[in-house]
Parts: C-alpha cells; sequence; structure tokens
C-alpha cells in the first residue's frame, strides 16, 4: 500500500522526556508534615532517585506518625522544630519540602535556604508581601532553587490556557475575570484550625485558593506586573457561630481570624484589568467562569471551585470567522500526567541539572502582591498602589 | 466583545445569594427565572422566582404614565434625580479613573 508521508506529520508523537538521573539519590527532608506534605511524599516516592532522609514538625510526634504511615521508619525525625533539624549536618540533605501553614513560609523557606538547601514551598508563597521579598533575598544571596507549590502548571488544559493567550488568538487582551469558590467550604474542624486562624494562617480564602486562579490568568497574560489594586475582604460565614458546616463547634467562629471573602479589581502592566473574587463560603453555586477577553477573540473557561487541577470543562474561543460570530471549542486534553509527580519531577530535574526554578519566585512574587494588595485596601478602603523593590 | 456574556448578575448576602440570569443590556426585563441560593434547615437549596406574567400596559407607556401623574397631582418624580445622581457618579467615575490610571473618589456636593 503506497503511504502518505504527508500523514506522518498528523501522527501523535509521543513526547520521550529523558528523565535525568542525579548519581547520586537526591536527599530530601519535609519541614511539617501535615495534610498537603501527605501528596509530596507520595510523589517523591514515585522516583527512583530520591531519599527520604529527615522531617520535623512542631506537633509532637506528628512527623514519626507521618513517615510511619508510609513505611518509612527509619526517616529522622526527632527534632523539635525546623532550626533543629537544619542544624544537624548528619542529614547532608540536598533539598526540602515546606508543607506548614502560612505564616511558617517565610521563615522556614528563609532559614532553608540559607542552611544551603533547595526549597520546594507550598502555595500561598508567603501571608505578606514583604515576607515575600525578604525570601527572595534569601534565594538570590542562597544561589539555591526556590519552586513555589502551583501543580496546575504542570497540567495540559491549563498550559493550553496560556498557549492561547500567548498565540496572539485572541488579539491584545484587556479583561480577565477570574476566581470561584465554594458554597460551604471553610477547611475547618474542631481538630484542625490551622487554615482559619490568624495566628497560624494569617490569611484565608485568598491564600487558599485565590491564588490558583490568580497563577492561571497571570501566568497566560505572561506574568505581568500588577500596579494598583482595590479590594476588598470580609468574613460573614466564618464568624458566623451557627455555620453549618461547623456542626454546633460555634468556639470556630471565634477562633476564625482571616477572611473567607476576598475581592479586587486589578490594574495590570500592559493596560489590562482584572475582576477577581474568591470564596470559602458563599450563597452561590459559582461566581462564574474564568473569562479572557481580547480584541480578536475571547476564552471562557468553565469555573472550578478553586483552581487547583484542571479546568472545569471543555474551553470556548468567541471569535468573528468570515464576519460571523462564532465559537470555537477547544478539547479536553485527557493525559496520563500526574500534577503533583510532575510537579516533584520539576524541582528534582532543576536541582540535577542546575536549572532555573519550575515556579520562581519572580512570578509568584505578583500574585503574592495582589493578595497582600486586596488585604491591605480592604483594611483602608481605598485603593492601593503596588511597590516591590529590586531584589 | 468576544464572548457571549460576561455573566449574570450575582448579589451576595449573608443570608442568601440571588442570580439574575443576563441580558445583553437590561432595559426591560430579567433575562429568566431567578434564583435565591440559601440554606433550609441545615441543607443548600434553591428556590426558584417565577417570572411575573403581567398583561398590563408596556413599559414605555408606563413610563409616560407616571411621569403624567406626577406633573397632573403635584407628585414626586417618579424615578428622582435624588437616585439617579448616584449611577452617574459612578459612570463619570469610571471615565475619570479610566483616564487617570488610579482609583477616584466621588464627591457629591449638597444640591
Amino acid at each position: 500500500m503506497k503511504q502518505d508521508r504527508s500523514l506522518d506529520a498528523y501522527k501523535s508523537i509521543q513526547e520521550e522526556k529523558k528523565t535525568p538521573r542525579a548519581d547520586r539519590k537526591l536527599r530530601i527532608g519535609f519541614i511539617g508534615t501535615g495534610g498537603i506534605a501527605h501528596a509530596h511524599i507520595r510523589a517523591y516516592l514515585h522516583m527512583p532517585d530520591v531519599e527520604i532522609v529527615a522531617g520535623c514538625d512542631i506537633v509532637p510526634g506528628r512527623a514519626a506518625a507521618f513517615f510511619k504511615e508510609f513505611g518509612l521508619e527509619g526517616v529522622r525525625c526527632d527534632y523539635k522544630d525546623h532550626t533543629e533539624m537544619l542544624a544537624d549536618p548528619s542529614l547532608a540533605l540536598d533539598a526540602v519540602s515546606i508543607c506548614t501553614y502560612n505564616r511558617q513560609h517565610a521563615p522556614c523557606a528563609i532559614a532553608a535556604l540559607k542552611a544551603g538547601l533547595h526549597v520546594l514551598l507550598e502555595k500561598p508563597f508567603t501571608v505578606t508581601l514583604d515576607e515575600a521579598i525578604e525570601v527572595m533575598r534569601a534565594e538570590k544571596e542562597s544561589g539555591k532553587i526556590l519552586s513555589i507549590g502551583f501543580q496546575p502548571r504542570f497540567d495540559e488544559n491549563m498550559k493550553m490556557i496560556r498557549k492561547i493567550v500567548q498565540s496572539g488568538e485572541l488579539g491584545k487582551v484587556y479583561y480577565v475575570q477570574t476566581g470561584g469558590g465554594r458554597r460551604r467550604g471553610i477547611p475547618a474542624n474542631p481538630a484542625k484550625t490551622s487554615f482559619i486562624e490568624d495566628e497560624t494562617a494569617g490569611v484565608g480564602a485568598l491564600g487558599d485558593i485565590g491564588c490558583y486562579s490568580l497563577d492561571l490568568v497571570l501566568h497566560a497574560l505572561g506574568d505581568p506586573k500588577p500596579l494598583t489594586v482595590s479590594g476588598y475582604v470580609s468574613n460573614y460565614f466564618g464568624k458566623d457561630p451557627g455555620y453549618v458546616a461547623y456542626r454546633g463547634h460555634g468556639e470556630l467562629a471565634d477562633k476564625f481570624g482571616v477572611d473567607d471573602f476576598g475581592a479586587g479589581f486589578i490594574r495590570l502592566e500592559g493596560d489590562v484589568m482584572l475582576d477577581f473574587r474568591i470564596s470559602w463560603a458563599m450563597n452561590m453555586d459559582t461566581p462564574g467562569d474564568t473569562i479572557i477577553l481580547g480584541t480578536k477573540g475571547g476564552l471562557r473557561i468553565p469555573s472550578t471551585d478553586c483552581w487547583n487541577g484542571t479546568v472545569g470543562g471543555p474551553m470556548k474561543i468567541y471569535h468573528e470567522v468570515d464576519g460571523q460570530q462564532t465559537e470555537t471549542v477547544v478539547p479536553i486534553i485527557n493525559q496520563p500526567v500526574n500534577l503533583w509527580d510532575a510537579k516533584i519531577r520539576s524541582f528534582l530535574d532543576a536541582i540535577i541539572e542546575g536549572g532555573s526554578s519550575p515556579v520562581p519566585s519572580t512570578q509568584i512574587i505578583y500574585n503574592q502582591a495582589i493578595i497582600d494588595g486586596i488585604v491591605r485596601s480592604a483594611t483602608i478602603g481605598k485603593e492601593i498602589e503596588i511597590e516591590i523593590p529590586e531584589i | 466583545m468576544n464572548i457571549d456574556t460576561p455573566g449574570d448578575t450575582i448579589i451576595l448576602g449573608t443570608k442568601g445569594g440571588l442570580r439574575i440570569p443576563s441580558t445583553d443590556c437590561w432595559n426591560g426585563s430579567v433575562g429568566g427565572p431567578m434564583k435565591i441560593y440559601h440554606e433550609v434547615c441545615g441543607l443548600q437549596t434553591e428556590t426558584v422566582v417565577p417570572i411575573i406574567n403581567d398583561h398590563g400596559p408596556s413599559l414605555f407607556d408606563r413610563k409616560i404614565r407616571s411621569f403624567l401623574d406626577a406633573c397632573k397631582n403635584g407628585t414626586p418624580a417618579p424615578v428622582p434625580s435624588s437616585q439617579i445622581i448616584y449611577n452617574q457618579a459612578i459612570l463619570d467615575g469610571i471615565a475619570k479613573s479610566a483616564k487617570v490610571g488610579r482609583e477616584v473618589e466621588i464627591v457629591i456636593p449638597e444640591i
């Protein structure tokens, strides 16, 4: 049978990513062994070139129980805090995953970078913009790699959003609406209050889930600098002792000290307006799809509650073809990629290759600046200008 | 714009949220039956607000009639400037703010 060579171009080519192997196993430590650490460790355990060497948690016994859960009884975890663990030279760690509550993100990241370790830091970056700047200074001085959470960056559908915007398919983008949130989704119960207390969390829905949709649109737009923010926050649901999901534990309302709803109107460099809102709880199913408006096309991305994985459904490009208004559906890309494996692998590869951070602070600082800006603006009831010093 | 609609109108409150199906310019009626999202006996549910079909005079006839009645009876303006001034202030504010690239404060003097 005659072969049509031109069809070869349409054969799907399996991307053979050569995963570089270190000449030795990378020695990994954990700072914080609570909820999200489980996702980290499962991914690390899929990697053949990793040895989990140590871990610490300020809750006594938690680190030991965590490693026991994964059959890693030999891991060193008899440290009262990260300072003690980082001071132990016998560990010879290469890197740490930081999975603590928000207010410990900056101190632990700075300490780890100063100790000469590469750092994989969970989101949100920090609580305040000032903290983020301090971490970036420590990062610069250390010369080590700092990568920040955001596993959706590795999702093919989320990557497609950036491809569409960057390709020029939408023309000049001038207005973006994003966010999302849950109807009754405050992450708290009597045994877990670190997400809702000001002492541990510092920021609520904005930092917990707001950062994800902010990253989606900021990265799609090419990481433009935010210029001004007019923000609003509220906590009507968190402060209500009768909030249904507290299941009668009204004391959780007393402990609630962060935002359960945040909204902002943000001017971005390049003459783009960003309209953002996020909730842990609200009397609504969804505040709307993410929409990106451009001069040549508009993209509708079906909403999900927190954007921590993939899109909520097939996207649509609204555009004009031969004078007719029509929509082009962007099919969902079904991929076998495990986002957590990809996140961990990208961090390890950057360490092995001496490459740049897969999710760099130079991008995430803008995300943090917006969250910080919303809180500060809400406090004074006026727009604020975002200032990020030279680092 | 290159989209069908930027979204429904939503009004969020501490006890309920109202979704008003979008229309393109809101110059008449709503885009469909509204929904109140609220909690009843600990469950999240929605209450549909049925469309009210009224077979009376057209909206324009009512607008003119209300104006004529106010003139005849010496009653206050049906759609008074003391309310619409806030609407105008927002539109004016958007234009001014867009021009300077910063938020503007709305100042309405005593009249």
